[in-house]
Order: C-alpha cells, then sequence, then structure tokens
C-alpha cells in the first residue's frame, strides 16, 4: 500500500487530494449523465469502460485519502488506547446511524424521487459511495485496533482477512469481468465457492480476537457502559441492515457504481457484527474479577500503618521497604523494586517472581524506561514496552508498568516500581488501590520525618550545649594573674559556635605570650578549626621562644592540613622582660593599638594571613615589632567583629572611632578597658545584632615602683 | 548582612576572562564567585581579571574564593588579577597581607 510520503509526493498536500476526488466525482457523474441522455439507460457491460476505469481512479484517490488523514490519528493510539478505543466505537456508530437514516429515505422516497429527477440511478449512486465510504472507514479502524493490541489471535485474522479481501476483490474486478467477454462460468463459480468459504471463516475469527483483550479489565464504570451500548447498538444496526428489505436497496445503489462490490461491504459489516458482539460479550463479562481485593488492601493498609506506629521506625529507608512489602502482598506483581533519589544510598528491596532480574536491568538502563520513571508527578501507568517509549520490534516482552512517586512533603525523594510481563495487566481496581496506599504512604513519611526531625533538633541542641562548653574551656574563662601586668579579653559568638580565639601560653615554658586568632569563614567549620588551632598552640608552645617562630611553625602545620580557602589571622604578644619590653608579630591580624602617654599608635608590622602561603615568601614577610609600655600605659587587640561593627544605619565602628575613645581612657585595671569599650558597643549598636564575632584583648601594664 | 545581594558578571574575551562582582561577597554569596571562577578553570581559562569596582564588602569567607584558586591558575601559567579595587578593600588585602599574592590594580579616583 501507499504510504503518506508516497501519496503526499503524487498529490502534493491533503487539499489537493481532496479536490482530486471531488473533480473525479464530478466528472464521472457528468459522463454518466452525458451517457444516459445521449444512448438512454443501457445495460452495464454497454459502458463497462468507462465505470471501471472512473470507479478505479475515485476509490485509489479515496483510500490514499483515508489513508493520509487517518494514518496520524492511529499513530496517536499508543498511549491512551482505551479512551481512544471508545472515542472510535463513537464515531463508526454515527456513520451507521446516518446510513440507516439514508438507507429509510432511500427505500420510502423512492417513487418520489423518481419523479423529480431523470435518473434515480444517478443519485442512488451517490448513496452508494458512501456505503462503501463506511467500508473503508470500518475496515481501517478495525485493522488498527487489532495492530495495536497485537497477539496471536488477531495475526491470524489480519492474514486470514486480507486473503479473504484479495479474493473478493478478484471475483469483482477480474473473474466477474471476464466473464461478461469470455465462458469463464466454472472458474468463477470456484472462486464464488472459496469466497463464500471464506464468508463462513473469518466472522469466527473475528469473534475470537477480543477474547485476549486484558485491556477490558482496566475499564470504569462509565466506560463500561459507554462499550456495552456502543457495541449493541452496532451490532443491531448492523443486522437490521443486512436482514431487512433496505438492504436490498442499499445493494443496488452500490452496484450502480460497480457490480458486485456490495460484496465488500458485506464482508466488513458481517465481520463488524461479530467482532461488536464479542465486545459485548466480554465487556458484560469483564466486571466479575476481584471485589475482595479492597477488603485485602484495607486491612493491609491497617496492618501497615500499625506497625509503623508500633515500631517507631524513624529510619526512612526500612520504612520503604516495609512499605513495598505491604504493597505486594496485595498486589501481585512478578517484579518491583523501590529507587532513592539520594545519590549513595541504595535500597535492598526488590522482588522478582517470573522474570529474570537482568532482563529487568537490561530495560531499566535505557532512556525511555528512565524517563516514564522521573517524569511523573503522580502515579504513571504504562500497559506496554510501546507506551513507555520502545517501538514494537523490541525483543518481543511484554511489561505493565506502574510508577509511584514518593513524597517527602513536596520534595520528590523517589519512586516505586511495580510490574508484570504482560500487556495491560493491572486493572483499574488495583491502580485505585495503589493510588490509595500511596497517599497513605506519603502521609507516614511526612510524619516520620516530622518525628526524625523533632528527635534530631533535640540532639542537636544537645550537641550544641555541648560544644559551647566545650568552646568555653578553649577560651580561657580568667586570664592568669602575672605580676605587675592586668590582663582581660572577652570573645562574643555572632552564632552559637564562634571562630574566633584568644589565649595565654608560656613560650619555652618561660615567656608569657598572649594569643588573638580569628578563622575565616563562620560557624561550625570555623569553630572545629579553632579547636584544633588550640591544640595546635598548646603543643608547639613549649617548643619555641619567641612569637615569631610560633607562628612560623603554626603556619606550616596549618598550611598543610586546612583546606585552601581556609585561612586564619593571628597577633601574637610576648613580654620579653620585667622592664614592659614587649614583641608583637602579626600574621594578617587586625593591628595592635598601643596607649602611651603621647597617645595612640598603631602597629601594623609585615604578615600574611596563615594558612595560605608557607616557606620564604611567609617568613621574609612576617616582622617583628618591639615595643615598651611604661606604667598606666596598655595595648589593645581586637578582631575585625569589632572596627567591622555596625549600626542601624549601616555605618562601620572603624578603627578611627576605636582609638580616638580609647585615647581618652586612664585605666587602672585591664578589665576596666574591656567594661569600657563594651559600653561602647552596645552604644553604637543600639540594640542591633552582631554579626560577626567579636573578641578583645587588652594588658595594661601597672608596674609600680616601690 | 541583611543586603547579601551578590553577583558575578562574566565576559569572556580572546585572551582575558573579566569577572565583575558586586555588592556584598560574604559567607553566604562566597559559593557564586567560586562558581563562576571554577566553571572558568573548567574550560582552560586562566587568565582571569576580578573587577571589584562594584563590590561593597568582602568579609573572610570572600577572600577565601581568591585563595582556593589562586595555586592551580599560576600552575597553569594563568593570572588572578584583581583590579579597580578600592581604597577600603584594598586596605583589607593589606591587613591580611594578601596584597603581596596578588596582582592588585587600585581605582583611580
Amino acid at each position: 500500500m501507499l504510504n503518506q510520503e508516497q501519496i503526499f509526493s503524487i498529490f502534493g498536500n491533503k487539499k489537493l487530494l481532496l479536490s482530486a476526488i471531488i473533480i473525479s466525482f464530478i466528472v464521472k457523474l457528468i459522463g454518466d449523465f452525458g451517457l444516459y441522455y445521449y444512448f438512454g439507460p443501457f445495460t452495464f457491460d454497454q459502458n463497462l469502460f468507462w465505470k471501471f476505469i472512473t470507479t478505479a481512479i475515485l476509490a485509489t484517490l479515496i483510500l490514499g485519502y483515508f489513508i493520509v488523514i487517518l494514518k496520524p490519528k492511529v499513530q496517536a493510539y499508543d498511549s491512551t488506547f482505551l479512551e481512544k478505543f471508545i472515542n472510535d466505537q463513537n464515531t463508526l456508530l454515527i456513520f451507521y446511524l446516518i446510513s440507516l437514516g439514508l438507507t429509510i429515505f432511500l427505500s420510502n422516497f423512492r417513487n418520489l424521487l423518481e419523479d423529480y429527477l431523470i435518473s434515480l440511478d444517478l443519485i442512488s449512486q451517490i448513496f452508494g459511495w458512501f456505503y462503501l465510504i463506511l467500508g473503508f472507514i470500518t475496515a481501517w479502524y478495525f485493522f488498527q485496533w487489532i495492530n495495536v493490541l497485537k497477539n496471536k489471535d488477531t495475526n491470524l485474522f489480519i492474514q486470514i482477512s486480507k486473503i479473504a479481501f484479495l479474493i473478493i476483490f478478484l471475483n469483482i474486478f477480474v473473474v466477474r469481468l471476464l466473464n461478461y467477454f469470455f465462458d469463464f462460468e466454472t472458474f468463477s463459480s470456484f472462486v464464488n465457492y472459496i469466497e463464500v468459504f471464506f464468508f463462513i471463516i473469518t466472522p469466527f475469527f473475528s469473534f475470537k480476537i477480543c477474547q485476549n483483550y486484558d485491556w477490558l479489565k482496566n475499564i470504569n464504570h462509565k466506560q463500561r457502559y459507554r462499550l456495552l451500548i456502543v457495541s449493541s447498538t452496532i451490532v443491531v444496526i448492523g443486522f437490521f441492515t443486512i436482514t431487512s428489505d433496505y438492504y436490498e436497496d442499499i445493494k443496488a445503489s452500490i452496484n450502480h457504481i460497480f457490480p458486485n462490490l456490495y460484496i465488500f461491504l458485506l464482508f466488513v459489516v458481517i465481520n463488524l457484527i461479530t467482532y461488536q458482539l464479542r465486545l459485548f460479550w466480554q465487556t458484560l463479562r469483564s466486571k466479575k474479577v476481584k471485589i475482595s481485593t479492597e477488603n485485602v488492601s484495607i486491612s493491609e493498609l491497617e496492618r501497615f500503618n500499625r506497625f509503623v506506629l508500633d515500631s517507631n521506625v524513624t529510619d526512612l529507608s526500612e520504612l520503604h521497604c516495609m512499605f513495598l512489602e505491604s504493597l505486594v502482598r496485595v498486589i501481585s506483581v512478578d517484579f518491583a523494586w523501590i529507587e532513592l533519589n539520594l545519590k549513595g544510598t541504595t535500597l535492598k528491596c526488590e522482588e522478582y517472581r517470573n522474570i529474570e532480574p537482568q532482563l529487568v536491568e537490561y530495560f531499566n538502563k535505557h532512556t525511555f524506561f528512565r524517563d516514564f520513571v522521573e517524569h511523573s508527578n503522580t502515579i504513571n501507568t504504562a500497559a506496554t514496552l510501546e507506551q513507555i517509549g520502545f517501538s514494537r520490534k523490541y525483543p518481543g516482552y511484554r511489561m505493565s508498568l506502574i510508577v509511584i512517586p514518593i513524597y517527602d512533603g513536596k520534595q520528590r525523594i523517589g519512586s516505586i516500581i511495580l510490574g508484570r510481563n504482560k500487556d495491560y495487566a493491572f486493572s483499574l481496581d488495583e491502580i485505585q488501590i495503589i493510588n490509595a496506599f500511596a497517599t497513605n504512604y506519603s502521609i507516614i513519611i511526612q510524619n516520620t520525618r516530622l518525628m526524625q526531625e523533632a528527635i534530631e533538633k533535640e540532639r542537636y541542641e544537645f550537641e550544641l550545649n555541648l560544644a559551647k562548653v566545650i568552646q568555653k574551656k578553649i577560651i580561657p574563662e580568667s586570664l592568669p594573674q602575672i605580676e605587675n601586668y592586668s590582663f582581660a579579653g572577652i570573645s562574643i559568638p555572632a552564632h552559637e559556635l564562634g571562630g574566633d580565639y584568644y589565649d595565654f601560653v608560656y613560650l619555652n615554658n618561660t615567656k608569657p605570650t598572649l594569643l588573638i586568632a580569628d578563622v575565616s569563614g563562620k560557624g561550625t567549620s570555623a569553630a572545629l578549626y579553632m579547636s584544633q588551632l588550640k591544640g595546635i598552640i598548646v603543643s608547639l608552645a613549649s617548643t619555641v621562644d619567641n612569637p615569631r617562630d610560633l607562628v612560623i611553625k603554626l603556619n606550616k602545620i596549618l598550611f598543610n592540613n586546612t583546606e585552601k580557602q581556609i585561612f586564619v589571622t593571628l597577633s601574637a604578644i610576648s613580654i620579653d622582660n620585667n622592664n614592659g619590653d614587649f614583641s608583637f608579630v602579626r600574621a594578617g591580624h587586625s593591628p595592635l593599638l598601643v596607649k602611651n602617654s603621647e597617645g595612640i599608635n598603631i602597629l601594623k608590622p609585615k604578615g600574611i594571613a596563615l594558612g595560605v602561603v608557607y616557606g620564604r615568601l611567609f617568613e621574609d614577610n612576617l616582622e617583628v615589632i618591639q615595643f615598651n609600655l611604661k606604667p598606666g600605659d596598655f595595648c589593645f587587640a581586637y578582631t575585625d567583629g569589632l572596627d567591622e561593627l555596625k549600626n542601624i544605619s549601616g555605618e562601620e565602628l572603624g578603627l578611627d572611632n576605636i582609638s580616638n575613645s580609647l585615647n581618652g581612657l586612664n585605666p587602672t585595671t585591664a578589665d576596666e578597658i574591656i567594661e569600657f569599650n563594651l559600653k561602647k558597643i552596645e552604644e553604637f549598636k543600639n540594640g542591633e545584632k552582631i554579626f560577626d564575632d567579636l573578641t578583645m584583648l587588652t594588658i595594661l601594664y601597672n608596674h609600680k615602683k616601690d | 548582612m541583611e543586603k547579601n545581594n551578590f553577583e558575578a558578571i562574566v565576559k569572556e574575551s580572546e585572551n582575558i576572562v573579566s569577572i565583575a562582582i558586586s555588592g556584598f561577597l560574604d559567607a553566604h554569596t562566597a559559593h557564586i564567585l567560586e562558581g563562576a571562577i571554577k566553571e572558568q578553570i573548567e574550560k582552560k581559562n586562566f587568565n582571569i581579571e576580578i573587577d571589584f569596582k562594584n563590590l561593597d564588602y568582602i568579609s573572610s569567607a570572600g577572600f577565601g574564593v581568591f585563595m582556593e584558586f589562586i595555586e592551580e591558575i599560576r600552575e597553569n601559567a594563568g593570572d588572578l588579577v584583581l583590579i579597580n579595587m578600592n581604597k577600603k578593600i584594598r586596605n583589607l588585602f593589606e591587613l591580611l597581607g594578601f596584597d603581596l599574592l596578588f596582582k592588585i590594580q587600585t581605582l583611580e579616583e
């Protein structure tokens, strides 16, 4: 047969094809009329040649047109066969009702028409064409339905009816034609017998083909009633037409087109009747299955829910597996598994019953399959492999699939896949039960998640408190008392855990040294690095005798042990002797403010932050500044949380502000300096929250010469 | 940092990729710049220029982004040049000693 492309290449497009049909039809009618007008009514064999040519051309064109308009319609069938099938049935019914109407009209008004029109033959020919088209449509739908639901019976039916059509057309167009010219009686009657034979056997096959219609189990009430009504009506109309008196009129009107062409229509209609009869019967029977499933499923659902409540399961993956087990107890499957979107989570709950796992695995790897599983927001079903996208020529396996997405709240966390190795294997009832299970299950997941979160929150709060306690231990609660010096320090974390740090250590077990540091980043990660830092400093302190060496060693360790993007700024101030001499190194940290009688000095020796570079680059750029404090002088170190502190209008506190206010201060203890600053901070931020950890450390030299 | 609107606009030309950053570069937004630079490195573009002209704020996490990539970029005979840096941010770089690690071009005013 011609395919769409070939037809298009001949006729250009659909419109052209349609106009060709109309034109040739008009030509044919005019020709018929002309012949009639000039030669009067004459017998068929007298204008045989004309009839044959015009009918052949028209039939080809019409057939082509149907292929063009129907083929895309049929190709779209696969995904929603059930609905489309019922719609096709309706269309067919409408055609048959129209034809019945026409037939009644034709028979009852015959006399009336004969009075007014020159030739009834010509008019009834138009009706004949309609019947013929009806035959085409019927055959077409028929073949397509069968084609979609390929099985052994349908294949046999297609083969047999192909032969039957061949015989019928041979008989109509060749044998009987030849019979006009030659003596062909014997051969002709032989062909007739064969034709009759096929007329008898094909209805049996068409009766048998819907026996295997698994999809009939999937229909709902409404679809069922529609099918019952439509199929029974078609049967009645079809039967009525071929047995009533009208049949003669129909036969006559088709025969005006071409003698004996009605046999084709008769053949199609008989097969349609038997097919619809079986369909009716099959639909009627289809509802008797599985009434008990609902009861079973409800008790299973209850059992599952109670089990979840009693067992207090908080591990979701365990829950998923339990759910699958419950589900397959109610809905028997050939294979089933759960997959989660979370990478690295593999769930070992799979069921393989009547199928090789490798086979399922094979399909599962395919893009069509993956798309089908992943791109559905609600329960998704496929009745055949073709519906998933696999070509029909595929290995010949059959598969029905159900994908149930698992949601946690609004987020899709995975899918459950159920399958049977049969086409149209899941009934609508079963899908509804699965749906109920899935809805119930999503509620359970949400509850479990909430419970899990509550437990985790408690645990988190507990751990946070623990961390706070540990951190308090890291930062000294009070600094040691050394004669002639007064130390004070405070660290205020912006969040629960901070990345700031200060400490007091003895270098080489003798040299008192104060340290202040700030780990880059925020929150938990900074706090973790900070506690690591503390450990390293404590163990290094006894091995070095000056702050510069401490910082160099510290840098090397941090460089090797931290991520590239993490760095630490640190200042170390060592007390060199009891005369107020200090050594100060700064590794990228905020400057040190030194207050003496002349005012505030801002000390900012060269130095790169820790953990970023090592070797010469770091060491060559690490300066040491020595400074001296007289009694009453003090130095003040801080982290950037102080100078970058912002007030409500977004202004920063700034270094100038800090040094200006310190300038007027004449403290007697280091604590005074801290308290003064805390007050300043409170004034400045005026109730606003702080966004960065803030640490201050100060040394007051108050040597009293006695 | 209530306004953490940060943007990194990448402009690729033949020899150099220019990434203009604006807004607040802090712990919440550092990943945006991180992603932008990573993408260029994956494309084997190792000559990268960061335009600081419209940057309002940079936190330690922000500095970390430059630290993360500088080594790899230099190993591949490229460089990360920081241009149009205003005085205030330049001071922060100096404070951390990072001016010794990067080629920095200060904004002329």
